[in-house]
């Protein structure tokens, strides 16, 4: 049994004081960390409730529950930001980004915690595969709004549409690696293999962004 | 070749098809480049090669194992939803413009709700699965008033089979043993004749190579039938409508780049 909330306010103390004394893309990198650990104790609050109320095991709660709560909790401040302020790309990303790595900063943090962190195969399985993968639903979830508005094209569905996305691709994560053996590795492997396929369309993307800054400049 | 293993050969293909499909759509010239044209049914399609991809590996995993409410019927909504708003860009009609039929068709969902929650016990994935399903159905009913594709008498037809349909389906599950299993071959027989005349007037459309108002109408149409008579089956029958609906997800697409490409 670990004091969750003790965690937070633990780790949060620190950004908040950085929170007061930085500007920008910076402030809103901070804010958007923030906000995914609170997110994280608010998804494992609900559900945990869920799992309970639904009479599932452990694992079960895992693989069906848990994906939808954790990308809806994780979806919600980034839907306020995107609907309330209508930003720019770049800060779109960024918050996006901020809310990814908080949440799953804070899940690791709780998790090692529990486990310890005495089996470096363990900590590297975090780090590299849950960890990376709260981030890549993110930025996918992020770039398919993106997409969407610069087409015209945001509207309820869209938005159901790419949560959705991101539920799915949570469960099949937490699905593959349920179960022990070759599935469990692919598990591991996919969210680095999406986050490479993200910087090759980030990279294109940003290029394109540039291209049309250029066109809109000499015009 | 056993009911199971044609289940999963059959979403293989589904997904496959799925996924050409989507990379095609990816590397359309003009697709989002001047409008919303295309956009959605892109969108639809990733879910449904995601929803696709987690009933495999689901399969896979935990065969025989009834699963609970999970992230792919979420998908699947989000899909019908999508597919909706494809068709609402080229019919923007509101619902009470086609007030009994859209009430029809509202009626023949509400049924369907019904039976599949008496059938599976899962109340609320199949609420929340009937109201995107029912959304898009009447996108299509609108999408078929609006195109004039369907006769008055087509109509009726349709509406007395659909009637007619519920009842089988309601006597399916009120009754047992012999006459039970009149009642269900009774409503496959309705099902796959309902699927022929549709797909009969869907490949005719196309080779008169109509417009794509009336190949969105038809084969979105198409897509929903099959869809509902494969969520209403069990085995080969099953089988029958879901390898039916891959052929109109391909008509859907040569329908969708007609439009993008202002053909």
């Amino acid at each position: 049994m670990i004091y969750a909330e003790n965690i937070m306010i633990c780790i949060m103390v620190p950004f908040l004081i950085v929170f007061l004394f930085v500007r920008g893309k910076v402030k809103q990198f901070v804010l958007a960390l923030l906000l995914g650990m609170a997110a994280c104790l608010l998804g494992a609050y609900v559900g945990g409730f869920l799992g309970t109320v639904s009479g599932m095991n452990a694992n079960d709660t895992a693989v069906y529950i848990s994906p939808m709560i954790e990308e809806t909790f994780k979806f919600f401040p980034f839907l306020f930001y995107l609907f309330l302020f209508d930003p720019e790309d770049d800060s779109l990303i960024v918050v996006a980004m901020g809310i990814g790595v908080g949440f799953a900063s804070f899940e690791n943090c709780c998790y090692i915690l529990s486990y310890g962190a005495n089996k470096m195969v363990y900590v590297l399985i975090r780090g590299m595969a849950v960890g990376v993968m709260h981030i890549v639903s993110m930025l996918s979830l992020c770039f398919g709004l993106i997409m969407a508005r610069r087409l015209k094209a945001l509207s309820f569905s869209i938005v159901l549409g790419a949560l959705s996305l991101a539920m799915i691709f949570h469960s099949i994560y937490n699905l593959l690696v349920s179960k022990e053996g070759i599935t469990s590795q692919i598990g591991y492997a996919l969210p680095l293999l999406t986050a490479f396929v993200l910087y090759l369309y980030y990279r294109r993307f940003s290029s394109e962004q540039i291209a049309e800054e250029n066109t809109f400049i000499s015009d | 070749m056993t009911a199971s293993t044609a289940e999963v050969i059959s979403g293989v293909i589904r997904l496959a098809i799925g996924l050409f499909v989507t990379i095609r759509m990816l590397r359309m010239p003009g697709i989002g480049r001047h409008s919303a044209n295309g956009v959605f049914y892109l969108f639809a399609l990733v879910c449904l090669v995601f929803a696709e991809c987690y009933w495999m590996i689901y399969d896979l995993l935990q065969m025989n194992a009834r699963m609970p409410i999970a992230a792919n019927e979420l998908c699947e909504g989000a899909m019908f939803l999508l597919l909706a708003k494809e068709l609402k860009t080229v019919f923007p009609k509101k619902f009470f413009f086609y007030k009994r039929e859209v009430f029809a068709a509202m009626l023949f969902i509400a049924a369907s709700v019904v039976l599949w929650i008496v059938w599976s016990g899962e109340w609320l994935q199949d609420i929340l699965g009937g109201l995107c399903f029912g959304y898009l159905m009447c996108s299509c009913v609108i999408a078929l008033k609006e195109e004039q594709l369907l006769t008055r008498t087509a109509w009726r037809s349709m509406l007395a089979g659909c009637v007619v349909l519920i009842a089988l389906q309601a006597g399916v599950q009120l009754s047992s043993g012999q006459i039970s299993h009149g009642f269900d071959l009774a409503a496959y027989l309705l099902m796959a004749a309902g699927e022929a005349l549709i797909l009969a007037k869907a490949v005719s459309l196309f080779r008169k190579r109509s417009g794509y108002r009336s190949l969105l109408a038809i084969s979105f149409s198409g897509f929903i039938w099959s869809t509902s008579c494969f969520y209403m089956s069990s085995g080969s029958w099953y089988i029958f409508h879901y390898v039916i609906s891959i052929v109109y997800i391909f008509m859907m697409w040569e329908a969708v780049k007609k439009e993008v490409l202002g053909a």
